[in-house]
């Protein structure tokens, strides 16, 4: 509240001077999964990412385009349900728009679903600024037989009602028209929302004494309504006393109000109002069902990660084939230009080796970002997250703690990224913990690779297991923590679910396909510069020792660390100094475990049948046999994650304390659940 | 001759490597996970890669 009064100074400026700059900052604030990052991406030509689920959004995004020589700075804001401050998204819109950086709000509101998207609107229109309604989804109003009164509507809200359809881009120029209008437009005196007389009094009370002190406040009833929800945020920054006025919270009887208006307004503008079609209550019945809801999720994901394994293997073999040829080619290349044996076995062994064993993997990842992209797209990661609600609520989280787990399937980064969304310190730590427990793409080689060397026709069996088992541990491991916190705090904090289910969708195409495209471009930058650069180390330090160059790897400086690492992975079957080297290069990306496997035993094309045979034959030969593999899969499912996402983790826990606790209670935890694995198996076989 | 300049090469690209990721993580960018990430826009090295 402090710096209102320069925020007035600007407001005042803002409406009573004609603007004579080209320069318009334009905020997009709406419910989640209405549209707004693809309204942002088709004005500014980003390809930001949507999806078809809430929460994908969750900062605040900027891009810049020109129309009719004014400059539209656009601001993506993440998803919010209404402008209190309980969650972090809703904290960075409400500080946006009350901030002087934003001249006008365009409330991106799905069409379909006017009633719920209606409660901001009326918030925002309460905080005073200037507000164009974006009538988003107008397509699936008229699929729908719905019909808007588009003249009544502005007329009830007292602002410009703009239909648009942000995925086929009709609406696009008058809406900018209209905001570029609407900047311009005197504040109305009257509300929009009157509340009760009690109320009303109150509200006239409390923006007296604001406005006393505060004498050129712009919003004293947008405050004087905050302070009367008793609003934790405003409340804490107010400095003047109206704890006589506000005897109790009147949040209730604000937010029943606002609701009985929006029944009006539905009312009187929408004709042939029909909620959601037919097909995605039908198929949401059994989708989201208390009992079938979660055996379909498993079964899903089951379908997904057995594609992934099975699909790929066609273009994979292709994959390999080149690659055989490949290496085979460079080496008589090398050797026919005179090339030095230390620089072929580099290029040969390290670099070929290394990288090209992780390329063969990419029909891998893309199939397996093909079908996050089909699930994400049609609606029904939302689901899941609703599905998962009653589980989730069991051990202490929200529902919405599962949107991070489900994207570190792909990614753990982004993953942790997103626990940005979760509402208090306690959850997201709960969740920063957990989410490397979920496979990401970077361990599908390893999983193929070992599964297919021990398991044979079991083999996509033992690799769906991995992520059966990483989730189950993950769920558990948020059980046992909760628990602990709840015998500290006696008063544990209470988790919601507050998600939209969208509607179900024919997938795009195009998105889609730019989604793949963007993880398997992401997938081969990564080839050619983490894993080369950790091949290239790798290879080095197999390569020499303390005598200098060694053609026996045992005598190189990798062996000898590997060794020091070995005593101590022997309960779990992995004492062997290939191992414990390798286990620790996965450290700057999991893929290098591969690569490195294919360097330490000198196999280039490790997954073709040849390379199959040798490296199975080798490891045979050093007593590593399907168990020690099982043994070994656990621990890459549970150790450490990769140096980038411990970087993010240490990033977003703002503490070295919680970052060496986590790095700490994944390596144990890895370790104890191999040497488990490894000694109870062993008395079984 | 050929051997030299070829491990020339590798020894550069190493090299520059090294210190992109040296500048990231000074920058405080610790990844090049961008796809999907939903801070990509507001990170030095998606700047830098796109």
């Amino acid at each position: 509240m402090a710096s209102n009064n320069k925020n007035n100074a600007i407001h005042s400026v803002m409406y009573n001077k004609k603007y004579e700059a080209e320069e318009l900052n334009i905020g997009f604030v709406g419910n989640p999964n209405s549209g707004k990052t693809t309204l942002f991406n088709a004005y500014t030509g980003a390809r930001l990412k949507v999806a078809n689920w809430p929460g994908v959004t969750v900062e605040k995004k900027e891009g810049a385009f020109k129309y009719h020589n004014h400059i539209y700075k656009l601001v993506d804001l993440p998803g919010i349900y209404s402008l209190t401050s309980y969650s972090i998204e809703e904290k960075v819109s409400r500080q946006y728009i009350l901030s002087d950086d934003v001249d006008v709000i365009v409330d991106v509101a799905d069409a379909s679903n006017l009633e719920r998207n209606l409660y901001l609107t009326l918030q925002l229109i309460e905080m005073g600024k200037p507000v164009v309604l974006a009538l988003n989804m107008m397509d699936i109003v008229e699929e729908r037989g719905m019909e808007i009164d588009l003249h009544r509507l502005p007329e009830m809200l007292g602002i410009p009602v703009i239909p648009v359809c942000a995925r086929k881009k009709t609406g696009l120029n008058i809406l900018m028209h209209a905001v570029s209008h609407h900047r311009e437009v005197e504040p109305k005196s009257d509300y929009v929302v009157v509340y009760s007389n009690l109320i009303e009094d109150k509200i006239k009370k409390i923006t007296a004494r604001l406005l006393k002190k505060y004498p050129n406040l712009h919003n004293p009833r947008f405050y004087a309504i905050k302070l009367l929800e008793k609003d934790s945020e405003i409340t804490s920054t107010c400095t003047v006393d109206v704890s006589d006025i506000v005897d109790k919270s009147y949040e209730t009887e604000i937010i029943n109000r606002k609701y009985d208006f929006i029944e009006e307004i539905i009312e009187e503008v929408l004709v042939n109002k029909q909620e959601k079609t037919e097909m995605t209550d039908r198929v949401d019945r059994i989708l989201t069902h208390k009992i079938l809801g979660i055996p379909i999720f498993l079964g899903v994901m089951g379908l997904v990660f057995f594609l992934t394994f099975t699909l790929g293997d066609g273009i994979k073999g292709i994959l390999e084939g080149w690659l055989e040829s490949f290496s085979a080619w460079a080496e008589e290349g090398l050797v026919a230009m005179n090339t030095g044996p230390i620089i072929i076995s580099l290029i040969i062994d390290g670099i070929i080796g290394g990288v090209g064993t992780i390329l063969t993997f990419l029909p891998n990842i893309a199939f397996l970002f093909l079908c996050l992209a089909f699930l994400e797209d049609s609606g029904y990661m939302a689901r899941v997250t609703y599905v998962m609600n009653g589980i989730m609520n069991k051990i202490g989280l929200s529902g919405r703690a599962f949107i991070p787990m489900l994207l570190g399937f792909g990614c753990t980064v982004p993953a942790i990224m997103a626990t940005r969304t979760l509402e208090n310190d306690r959850d997201r730590r709960k969740v920063i913990l957990i989410t490397p427990f979920m496979s990401c793409s970077a361990k599908i080689p390893i999983y193929v690779l070992l599964s297919s060397l021990f398991f044979g026709k079991f083999a996509s069996l033992a690799a769906l297991s991995m992520y059966v088992i990483g989730m189950a541990a993950g769920l558990l491991t948020a059980f046992v923590s909760t628990k602990i916190e709840n015998k500290a705090d006696k008063s544990p904090a209470v988790n919601q679910l507050l998600i939209e289910l969208p509607e179900y969708k024919t997938p795009n195409a195009y998105s889609i396909l730019v989604y793949v495209w963007e993880n398997v471009k992401e997938y081969l930058s990564k080839a050619g510069t983490t894993i080369f650069l950790a091949s290239v180390v790798l290879w080095f330090i197999l390569r020499f020792g303390t005598i200098g160059y060694v053609e026996d790897m045992s005598l190189s400086f990798g062996a000898a660390i590997g060794r020091v690492l070995a005593p101590v992975l022997k309960p779990a079957g992995l004492g062997f100094w290939q191992i414990g080297l390798s286990l620790i290069a996965g450290l700057a990306a999991k893929e290098v475990v591969v690569s490195s496997m294919g360097i330490l035993f000198g196999i280039v094309n490790i997954e073709s049948a040849s390379g199959l045979g040798a490296m199975l034959q080798t490891l045979g030969n050093m007593g590593f046999g399907a168990l020690n593999a099982y043994s070994m899969m656990i621990f890459v499912l549970f150790y450490t994650p990769c140096v980038a996402a411990l970087a993010v983790i240490a990033k977003e826990l703002k503490s070295a304390k919680w970052t060496a606790l986590v790095f700490l209670f994944q390596l144990v935890f890895a370790w104890v659940a191999s040497v488990l694995v490894y000694q109870i198996g062993g008395l079984l076989i | 001759m050929a051997g030299i300049i070829i491990g020339l090469i590798i020894a550069a690209y190493t090299g520059y490597l090294v210190y992109r990721q040296v500048k990231n993580v000074k920058a405080g960018n610790y990844c090049g996970h961008c796809s999907g990430c939903p801070t990509a826009r507001s990170c030095a090295q998606y700047k830098d890669r796109n």
